[in-house]
């Protein structure tokens, strides 16, 4: 079964088009980083699982289900600019959404307990919003996200205004939710967070959908390199699409090589050793998703610019 | 529980947790209670006395009497209008107290007291009154005679006189019913009626020209018929020329379609519509606020997450209407509970207004279009505060909406109270945004079934409209930014998603 299917989903605000026919499947479990420049339509798309907005057209469907209350009750959401009630309680904050989003007074507040206790939040259960410290504050939105034991956990620009204790605490929580057997999906342009946690990613830029895929296949996008130190030219060897002399040094040669798509660096190191090449420094290249991300989204860009 | 009523415990609680709730809620009692205490503030006690020192005898019990006789004249029309209100009607057709309009010359009042006065006359309307009608009140007597007290001697001049009442002018005297204020004190000199004799009054500055009036007046007539008797006249010849009585008739309009009658009727319906005006403006406000809060903390986007726009908007109406009927209950209680208390003239207008309004379709209208014109007008209230970032903003739209709403409202009020008959009320009866406040107020007088039907069926249609297209608005702005939008962008709102 999948968490989450978009199907040629396209949003228009008026002449905008806000997302652009994107098409992607989400499976059960695991954790999907939802990734893409500001203005990708992220926060759009996200708004249009959750029915906040129904889209131009295409087709949505959450744990199986069409967009709206049925699914609604078993989706947490954490949106990306947080707020509370300032005159609430922490726990009535919770057990608010809690209700709101189907569970009875009781199921809520006991739920609502757990939760803050688990955040930290145990001697805070009756503060009013008011006076909580905003990591705190936004502990307690993730609580209220949290509270209904949600199948599919949807979190907008999670790590943003966390300073990095709070962001290495709501990493672990994240985790912790997929261990449990949820489905998370989170949306963020920061790269490392992605890298760290994410199984799966989904890529957008300007709209549009344009990467789907794990993590070892988001760096196969990206031709592989890699660098080495030489007397000899690499240019020749098989496999190398070309070589770049960076610098020399008494008949050194640092080269950068860049190899042709599907090429395994072992190879081009099995290579140098067979035609008697010898090598000072050979060190292969590995793309970082920020690499990946750059270069995906600014060719998508220069494509759209054209 | 439905999404929607979670929704509207939360504004309920929230918004009656307002300083602003509990000082609306606070405001009429307390303008009930300063009414009450104001009269009693600025008022003088009940009962004033006055003093007569007649050195010559003739005139001291001629006073006194005819003091009594304006008394016995307000009792008789204090009786008039209390067996109006108690629908009774004496057995006796020339009773004085017959409620045919006659003139209340010193004829009728005498009749009355010779017929057994306030004690007879109420001893029939008690025999004849509904249980329940509220029982007679007499109002207490303005002037009371004060003996001359001891330390006073009778024979004293005129400026020894003045001399010795001036403690008295100054504070209190004895009389029948306590110590009273001495208002004003009359020295009848040994000489007066002769050339060059004249009466002296002095007062403690507050005198009720009603007393001097009465005193003047004896005193003349009694000058009069001696001038007459002297002139050859016999003194019962003289006295029956000097208290002929006009025969006037005083025609009225009817009870039941007279003006006044119109005004008291309406006094119910027009309350509930400026009751209705008062508290859509309060809680509209109040849940203006609470929606804009909601924008500004960035909650919208959470709870949209868990309910639709819809039961977000039904929510929090039903949120605020329970409000708004906390407010009114408070307020009719207060209004119902003070006018128990302040007086016999309110309830008898609440009796005349409720007299009007029995019918179970006048009932049913009275809550139809209480109701609507709440939800119609909290739905503008809620839509503004989605469009509105802050206070500021929602100010450029609050302003001419409550000045449309209140200003025909307070021209409805003027017409209805001078010219009842004036076509403006049904004009505005037909036009949905008024036609809760005006057939509020046209009530009490009478609309025809017809003009109920059809009113109320505009005024659903409006209402149905309103809730599409506002509806559509209000989930389009609620997570919109920037400034409000303008006529052009609002009308665009107004379609249909996607259209």
């Amino acid at each position: 079964m999948t968490a989450l299917v978009f199907d040629a989903v396209t949003k228009r605000y008026g002449t905008v088009t806000a997302v652009d026919g994107i098409s992607f499947v989400v499976p059960e479990g695991g954790i999907t980083g939802f990734l893409g420049p500001n203005g990708a339509g992220k926060t759009t798309s996200l708004r249009m699982a959750l029915n906040i907005t129904a889209p131009t057209s295409g087709r949505i469907s959450l744990l199986g289900l069409p967009p709206g209350r049925a699914a609604s009750m078993r989706v947490g959401f954490l949106p990306e600019e947080r707020g509370l009630y300032r005159r609430m309680t922490a726990l009535d904050s919770v057990v608010y959404f809690g209700r709101l989003k189907g569970m009875t007074k009781s199921e809520a507040r006991s739920a609502g307990r757990a939760l803050l206790d688990r955040l930290g939040l145990g001697s805070s259960l009756s503060k009013m919003v008011d006076s909580l410290s905003k990591g705190m504050a936004q502990k307690v939105q993730l609580a209220a996200s949290l509270v209904n034991a949600p199948q599919l956990v949807l979190l907008d620009e999670p790590f943003s205004g966390l300073d990095p204790v709070n962001q290495a605490v709501l990493e672990e929580i994240i985790i912790d939710i997929a261990r449990n057997g949820a489905t998370v999906m989170f949306s963020t342009h920061v790269m490392q967070h992605a890298e760290r946690l994410c199984d799966r990613l989904i890529l957008l830029s300007s709209g549009r959908k344009i990467f789907e895929g794990s993590q070892q296949e988001a760096r196969q996008q990206l031709p592989p390199s890699l660098s080495l130190v030489s007397r000899a030219d690499p240019t020749t060897l098989p496999g190398v699409e070309s070589a770049v002399a960076r610098s020399e040094e008494a008949g050194w040669t640092e080269w950068y090589v860049r190899l042709q798509p599907r090429a395994d660096p072992d190879d081009i190191l099995e290579a140098c050793f067979a035609q008697g090449i010898v090598l000072r420094r050979f060190e292969p290249y590995r793309p970082s998703l920020h690499d990946i991300f750059v270069h995906l989204v600014g060719a998508d860009q220069r494509r759209h610019a054209q | 529980m439905m999404p929607s009523l979670i929704i509207a415990l939360r504004e309920y609680r929230q918004l009656t947790s307002t300083r602003s709730f509990w000082i609306t809620l606070m405001a009429i009692p307390l303008l009930i209670g300063f009414l009450g205490v104001l009269p009693s503030l600025f008022s003088q006690p009940p009962g004033n006395a006055y003093l007569v020192l007649d050195r010559t005898g003739a005139y001291a019990d001629r006073i006194a009497s005819r003091v009594e006789f304006a008394y016995q004249r307000s009792n008789l029309r204090q009786i008039i209008g209390y067996a109006k209100e108690c629908h009774v009607v004496p057995a006796e057709p020339d009773a004085a107290w017959a409620p045919d309009g006659q003139w209340l010359n010193d004829d009728v009042v005498e009749r009355f007291i010779r017929d057994g006065g306030v004690p007879a006359a109420l001893a029939e309307i008690d025999r004849n009154r509904a249980p329940d009608s509220l029982p007679f009140r007499p109002s207490p007597r303005r002037f009371l005679a004060a003996d001359v007290p001891p330390d006073i001697g009778k024979d004293l001049s005129a400026e020894g006189f003045r001399d010795a009442i001036k403690p008295y002018l100054d504070g209190k005297i004895a009389t029948s019913q306590g110590n009273l204020p001495l208002m004003l004190a009359i020295y009848i000199p040994p000489d007066f009626g002769k050339p060059g004799a004249s009466l002296s009054i002095w007062t403690n500055g507050r005198a009720d020209f009603d007393l001097i009036n009465l005193i003047n007046g004896e005193i003349g007539r009694v000058l009069r018929a001696d001038a007459a008797a002297e002139a050859g006249l016999q003194r019962s010849q003289a006295a029956s020329i000097e208290w002929a009585g006009v025969p006037i008739s005083l025609i009225s309009p009817a009870p039941e379609n007279g003006a006044n009658r119109l005004v008291i009727k309406s006094i119910l319906p027009l309350a509930l519509g400026y009751l209705l005006l008062m508290t859509v403006i309060v809680t509209g406000t109040m849940m203006l606020q609470g929606v804009i809060e909601e924008r500004s903390n960035k909650l919208v986007e959470t709870i949209l997450s868990c309910v639709s726009a819809q039961q977000f908007m039904c929510g929090k109406l039903i949120g605020v209407g329970a409000v708004g009927l906390t407010i009114l209950v408070a307020w009719i209680g207060c209004a119902v509970g003070g006018g128990l208390y302040l007086g016999h003239e309110i309830i008898s207008a609440f009796h005349v207004s409720l007299a009007g309004l029995q019918s179970p379709i006048a009932i049913l209208s009275l809550i139809f279009y209480f109701s609507t014109g709440y939800l119609s007008t909290s739905i503008v209230f809620l839509t503004i505060g989605a469009m509105s970032d802050s206070m500021q903003d929602a100010q450029g739209y609050l302003m001419p909406l409550i000045m449309l709403l209140s200003g025909p409202f307070v021209a409805l009020i003027m017409i209805l109270v001078n010219d009842p008959d004036s076509s403006l009320p049904v004009i505005l009866s037909w036009i949905p945004l008024y036609t809760p406040f005006a057939m509020l107020a046209r009530l009490g007088i009478g609309v025809s079934p017809a003009e109920i039907i059809g009113t109320a069926a505009l005024m659903m249609l409006f209402l149905i409209g309103e809730f599409v297209l506002l509806g559509r608005v209000f989930r389009a702005s609620l997570l919109r930014t920037g400034q409000p939008p303008r006529l052009l962008t609002l009308l665009r709102l107004m379609r249909p998603e996607g259209a």
